[in-house]
């Protein structure tokens, strides 16, 4: 008899992962509480597969039949399936972990609070240059377990990985661990700062001397001081300005590959769409699109990339985080003025009050038209709003897309001028 | 804890346990006549025994990768205290030779901390370069002989050639397991030869120990003394002994009966049947700690629970050799049973070392076992 998994939730993982499964032989049922049109044509692909299903509600009995249950990123620890599931003794496993059951070659995975999927792009791309074979799969929007079949044994694996995923690893143990860097984030998902941080540390308990856990000494030294590393610690040079550099250069050293290379991958590399990505300048301002950014350590690492006193701050939407008050420093700083917009204004008004001049806008273009009306040549228009965005748009994208929109119309207006 | 470990430390109490007999049965006349208390020397061997237990669940509590960053560190504070030991007010000179530091009313020998030191920094540090000394780049083998050639000459100032020549077997051991040919160790040995030359060629009291080994009979009652009377004993003993202390060679004819020459009485009070049964216990130490080993998946585990497990199993060897005559005389004693409280509080310590990494193999193996 085939042993049986249950997969919780059907997102791309999820269906990724189940289209695996049966591939594989296992008995597969799949199972989500949503029925959006999205779902339709996932479950439609189950379907033509021959896979059965679920939608808008868990059938309990079902799921406790279970070897395995694989769970999606996004089902809440809190939420009662998983709860039972736990209770009932069946393990829980992530699709990282199942993947890693069927891949034997190298894989390089990446964690960390904020700015994994630019590390994730730039280690993928740094191999490609150095001709090695290598997919860049997990959390940045394709799962690895989609990728499986496709690998060669000879190529590697670059793994942006979450915490969540990391919580229902058993036996994955990357060849390279990074943890690019460690704040509060996500406390949603787990309870405590140190549940966070030990889902984290996941990453590399499975790793012995080949291995390696590539960590910023600071945050070994403020989160984690007594943890005991298997595989071999190095911290990467903090001295530089940038820490994805100093990673990419460490990991130019370890696995041997050419330099020119590494500097090469890093002076092309563009940025991401919606992470500090820079949109040009228009008449000595520039503007940058940082909508990914949604919490504060996001907000005080991309006001660390600019210039002291040059920074003109579009913050706001819904608040996730409740400490605002911990980036009043950067902010000082680093900006000369902040815009603030959305549903959370009079939260950061209070909270950041009597740092630099601030302006309320009701909604984005409100608060970019305030945003130009000061800016002086040698000026950044930075939108990290270190908010969520659903109280005005339905994703982060959307609103990065509207910046970005915003930024043609004038750079369009301004030219109209001087045609005139 | 896995089936393994157990009988580890089965076999571990088992010589504890027997050690604390012999160590009486041997010494208690001596101490009678010397310190005009029979227990003088089992009151304190039981006190080590405890002590050694309480620093072994200690240790064994803790998590084994605790040692793997902090090699470095220990090999520092071994420095530190085989420096320590040279001073004339902090050294504690016995027989000729400054090997002790005296903490209130404990000696202890700082060389046992060295031993358990080179282990632990060999095994990380190989560890981490293995690929590159299995490709013969040995650049890479230049600091560790560093290291053990200024460790080893510390030790010999004090003056201790049987653990030197100890530390430099059991390095030899885990440079070839990392793959280093068996030549190349060979030909690293030689430049040892002109050391060895000038330290016992040149060195009145060790050369006699060499040609007392050759031939005891040479010179029966000086240099081959010893070695004579410890023969006796085996001979006295036959297989089934003269019996639980009934032994006469302790009567002050074998000078250093209830340390490094413990074996010889046990052979002569309990036979070959005792000397076989003590023999099968340290087997069972090696073949438990090399079937922990073979769990291992990493160079590390592996290196870190082979060197600890030869730490013990090597130096009982040695111990035995001497006692038979097999090799010359050295000054090391037999694990868990001879008298001396450094080497029985340490070679519990590094069994509590093998106990942590075994714990920490299994809850690996569960996991992996979770997942399939």
């Amino acid at each position: 008899m085939s042993k049986r998994f249950v997969v919780l939730g059907l997102g791309e993982t999820g269906l990724a992962s189940a289209l695996f499964l049966k591939k594989r032989g296992y008995d597969v049922f799949v199972s989500d509480t949503q029925t959006s049109s999205v779902l339709k044509k996932r479950s439609d692909r189950l379907q033509s597969e021959k896979i059965p299903f679920e939608l808008g509600g868990h059938t309990l009995p079902k799921i406790l039949e279970a070897d395995w249950v694989l769970i999606s990123p996004g089902i809440s620890p809190a939420a009662p399936v998983y709860q039972v599931v736990r209770s009932k003794g069946i393990p829980l496993v992530s699709e990282i972990e199942v993947a890693s059951w069927f891949f034997k070659g190298e894989v390089i995975a990446v964690t960390g609070t904020s700015g994994k999927t630019t590390v994730t792009t730039l280690v993928h791309r740094l191999l490609q240059a150095n001709g090695i074979k290598s997919v860049a799969c997990g959390n940045i929007g394709n799962p690895w377990i989609g990728e499986v079949d496709r690998l060669a044994p000879s190529s590697q694996v670059v793994l942006e990985v979450s915490s969540f995923q990391l919580l229902h690893t058993y036996s994955f143990r990357p060849r390279y661990g990074i943890l690019i860097n460690l704040g509060l984030n996500h406390l949603d998902w787990h309870p405590t700062l140190e549940d966070y941080v030990a889902a984290k540390l996941r990453l590399f308990q499975n790793q012995n001397s080949e291995d390696v856990a590539l960590i910023r000494r600071r945050d070994r030294e403020k989160y984690f001081p007594d943890y005991c590393f298997k595989g071999n610690v190095v911290y990467w040079g903090e001295e530089g300005p940038n820490d994805n550099e100093a990673i990419l250069h460490e990991l130019t050293r370890l696995k041997r590959l050419a330099s020119e290379k590494t500097r090469e991958v890093l002076s092309k590399f563009e940025g991401l769409e919606h992470r500090l990505e820079r949109l040009g300048e228009l008449d000595g301002v520039h503007f940058v699109n940082d909508s990914k950014c949604t919490t504060l350590e996001a907000l005080a690492w991309a006001l660390a990339r600019f210039p002291d006193k040059r920074v003109i701050l579009l913050a706001g939407g819904h608040a996730k985080a409740s400490d605002f008050r911990s980036v009043r420093d950067p902010l000082t700083r680093k900006a000369r003025q902040v815009v603030i917009f959305g549903e959370a204004q009079d939260l950061l008004w209070k909270n950041w009050e009597g740092t630099v001049p601030l302006v309320q806008a009701r909604d984005l273009r409100e608060a970019f038209g305030q945003a130009i009306k000061t800016a002086r040549p040698g000026d950044i228009v930075l939108l990290s709003p270190a908010c969520a965005s659903f109280d005005q748009f339905s994703n982060y994208k959307e609103r990065g897309e509207l910046f970005k929109r915003l930024v043609q119309e004038a750079r369009e207006r301004d030219r109209t001028t001087i045609v005139r | 804890m896995s089936k393994e470990a157990r009988l580890l430390f089965i076999s571990v109490y088992a010589l504890v346990c027997f050690g604390i007999v012999m160590t009486y049965s041997a010494s208690a006349i001596y101490a009678d006549q010397i310190f005009k208390s029979p227990t003088y020397f089992l009151k304190r061997h039981v006190l080590y025994a405890l002590v050694g237990t309480a620093f072994l669940f200690f240790t064994a509590s803790l998590d084994a990768y605790l040692w793997k960053e902090r090699s470095w560190e220990i090999l520092i504070l071994s420095f530190t205290l085989l420096i320590l030991v040279l001073i004339p007010v902090v050294g504690h000179q016995a027989g000729g030779a400054r090997r002790w530091i005296r903490l209130g009313p404990v000696n202890f020998q700082p060389v046992e901390i060295t031993k358990i030191a080179v282990c632990l920094y060999l095994s990380d540090y190989l560890s981490r370069r293995i690929k590159r000394i299995q490709r013969g780049e040995f650049s890479v083998l230049l600091p560790p002989m560093l290291i053990l050639g200024a460790s080893c000459a510390l030790i010999l100032l004090e003056p201790d050639l049987g653990s030197s020549v100890f530390i430099f077997l059991i390095s030899a051991f885990l440079f070839f397991l990392a793959g280093l040919r068996f030549r190349f160790v060979l030909i690293a040995s030689l430049f040892f030869l002109p050391a060895l030359y000038f330290l016992v060629i040149r060195t009145p009291y060790r050369l006699s120990r060499v040609t007392a080994y050759l031939n005891p009979w040479s010179d029966p009652k000086g240099s081959g003394f010893q070695i004579i009377q410890s023969l006796l004993a085996f001979g006295l003993g036959g297989v089934k002994g003269v019996g639980l202390g009934e032994s006469t060679q302790k009567l002050f004819y074998l000078p250093q009966s209830y340390n490094d020459f413990i074996f010889s009485i046990i052979a002569e009070e309990l036979g070959l049947i005792g000397s076989l049964s003590l023999i099968l216990l340290y087997g069972m130490i090696f073949w438990t700690g090399m079937k922990i080993a073979r769990r291992a998946s990493g160079s590390y585990e592996k290196f870190f629970v082979t060197s600890l497990t030869l730490l013990i199993v090597l130096q009982a060897i040695i111990n035995m050799l001497v006692a038979t005559g097999l090799i010359p005389t050295k000054g090391l004693p037999l694990p868990f049973v001879s008298y001396g409280g450094s080497s029985l509080v340490f070679n519990l310590v590094a069994v509590g070392m093998l106990l942590a990494m075994d714990r920490a193999l299994q809850r690996g193996r569960s996991n992996s076992r979770r997942s399939r």
